[in-house]
């Protein structure tokens, strides 16, 4: 037998490969602006005509979002630390968003133009529009966990201590009496959400059996949705693959409670362009398509998953 | 027909193409994976061609918050020119914790000049509130001695956060030390938190003062006064605990 023979057999079989790498889903690429989503052709609820508006989806559930005089957002960031390394940086992400609230408005952007209240630094109002020309004011609550960049350091803070147990029982009532809730911070692989310095294993790493086996942020979830007459509406988990791992919980709600959720592992960048992607079409009432695209922070596709928020 | 050779050729080329992943799809395994996965992402990055410049033209680009990790990860120090001079038009701030990433022994200096300069001019708003804050935060760790007036400026920034930081920095300079080794001015800076707005920094300044030993506490606890008026929950429960 020639060589010829076995070289172009082989050769077959590696071109076979070699399609099968080419054809395969690729990861998308990532195009997005700084912090504002990039989206096609948005539509809001305001430009849906009267005819139409009784079966819109997109109608009804901004009419019922906005029913209250108040709408109530709260966006909590939890610890976000960066283990093994000290480094945590959820309070420089909510400075991120905080300097993106405070801008003034120059065209019809809607994440901005609001104002601080005096005496409580995570809490900022803003007037805007309801769909029946009426006044709505949109209180929106932005905390962090972390009262440092170091989480060594945090560890001996006491004003740590404090902050933590706020914002995890700020996360709680917010369930119960905020009509969107936003986590943006780490699962803990089923163990978070987390507010809390983590609980370490050897050479400084998360303790991730620890998490999976105590489930803390599970328990406030469950706290926070034991009370079955809870305000939110949509509550938003941007945490590393939060479909998957807060599915159980989630799905009993599934009738009252919209969610969004991620598939993947996700970048912080890219959870915090999701965040203020999500405010911005909340407050723009923008209707599915638009939606889809801010949530996912990128121009098509992307990991998060929203169920249950546009119905009739 | 096509030699075998050529075959050769061509198939070699439709794997380059598609196996190996280009440096966002590595860089993006920085993060959120196991240790052996950003071990193996940093010796691929290293192994990249072009790396500094994909860098420097992702740093024009939104992809700047992936360049910047990347940056830090493999502490590319012949970058932190380019990360000075586009440090002074980031808004975000992101790219003054990649310099502190590239922060060593021998340049620890320059950089804490850098940090001094650009926060206290009094443009400094131009460079955004986050980008204060970092700077400050890491003035702080470093221990980096400020005049006292200059914390004193910060302290009555118009932005909260800001007054947060400097208060932090005033922790890290005077903490362990005994009440005659503190700048007067600093107590009062501590002083003036606790009647300050809003009610967060005022439970700050009352954590700060549980941390000092008894001649400090000693030296600031009529200002404490407040707790007894005090309107807001969360700040009552931190003065029960933080006052005795």
């Amino acid at each position: 037998m020639s060589l010829r023979k076995p070289f172009l057999f082989s050769s077959v079989i590696v071109a076979a490969i070699a399609l099968f790498f080419l054809l395969r889903p690729q990861k998308k690429e990532i195009v997005y602006s700084e912090w504002a989503p990039i989206v096609g052709e948005i539509k809001t609820a305001h430009e849906i005509p009267e005819a139409e508006r009784a079966k819109s989806a997109c109608f009804q559930t901004y009419s019922r979002l906005y029913s209250k005089p108040d709408l109530h957002v709260a966006v909590i960031f939890g610890y976000k630390d960066a283990r093994p390394a000290r480094f945590v940086g959820d309070r420089y992400e909510r400075l991120m968003l905080i300097e993106q609230l405070l801008q003034s408005c120059p065209d019809d952007r809607s994440l901005c133009g609001f104002t601080r209240d005096e005496d409580d630094a995570e809490t900022f109002h803003k007037t805007i529009k309801g769909l029946d020309k009426k006044s709505r004011k949109i209180v929106l609550q932005v905390m962090a966990s972390a009262v440092s960049p170091d989480d060594d350091e945090n560890k001996k803070d006491p004003f740590q201590l404090w902050q933590s147990e706020r914002t995890s029982k700020n996360f709680i009532a917010a369930i119960q009496k905020a009509d969107v809730v936003l986590y943006n911070g780490h699962s803990r692989d089923g163990g978070g959400p987390d507010f809390a310095p983590p609980k370490l294993a050897n050479r400084n790493h998360v303790s991730y059996s620890w998490y999976q086996s105590k489930r803390p942020g599970v328990a406030l979830l469950e706290q926070g949705l034991k009370e079955k007459s809870y305000r939110a509406s949509l509550l938003g988990l941007f945490s590393c693959v939060s479909e998957n791992h807060f599915e159980r919980i989630l799905s009993t709600e599934r009738t009252r409670l919209a969610t969004i959720t991620q598939k993947n592992l996700v970048y912080y960048a890219e959870a915090l362009r999701q965040v203020t992607g999500t405010l911005t079409a909340l407050l723009g009432m923008w209707c599915e398509p638009g939606f889809q695209s801010a949530i996912q922070a990128e121009s098509k596709g992307g990991t998060a998953s929203l169920k249950g928020f546009f119905k009739n | 027909m096509i030699s075998s050779n050529a075959a050769l050729y061509v198939l070699v080329f439709l794997i380059s193409q598609t196996v190996f992943a280009d440096w966002v799809q590595t860089a993006l395994r920085l993060t959120g994976e196991s240790e052996s996965v950003r071990r193996k992402s940093i010796e691929s990055l290293r192994n990249e061609s072009a790396l500094e410049d994909k860098l420097r033209n992702a740093l024009k680009t939104p992809r700047k918050f992936l360049a910047l990790d990347v940056i830090s990860a493999l502490k590319m120090q012949s970058m932190l020119p380019d990360l000075i001079a586009y440090s002074g038009d980031d808004q975000s701030g992101a790219t003054y914790l990649a310099i502190n990433a590239l922060t060593t022994v021998g340049n620890r200096n320059d950089v804490a000049e850098l940090y001094k300069r650009r926060l206290l001019r009094p443009s400094r708003d131009s460079i955004g509130v986050t980008s204060q804050v970092i700077m400050l935060d890491t003035l702080a760790r470093m221990k980096e001695p400020l005049h006292s007036r200059q914390v004193k400026e910060l302290m009555l920034s118009p932005h909260f956060e800001v007054r947060s930081a400097a208060l932090y920095y005033i922790r890290h300079l005077t903490l362990g030390k005994k009440v005659t080794e503190i700048e007067p001015a600093f107590l009062e800076c501590v002083r003036h938190a606790f009647k300050s707005s809003p009610y967060q920094l005022r439970a700050q300044a009352l954590a700060l003062y549980k941390e000092y030993p008894n001649d400090v506490k000693s030296e600031l606890s009529d200002d404490l006064a407040f707790c007894d008026s005090e309107k807001e929950e969360s700040v009552r429960a931190a003065c029960k605990e933080f006052r005795h």
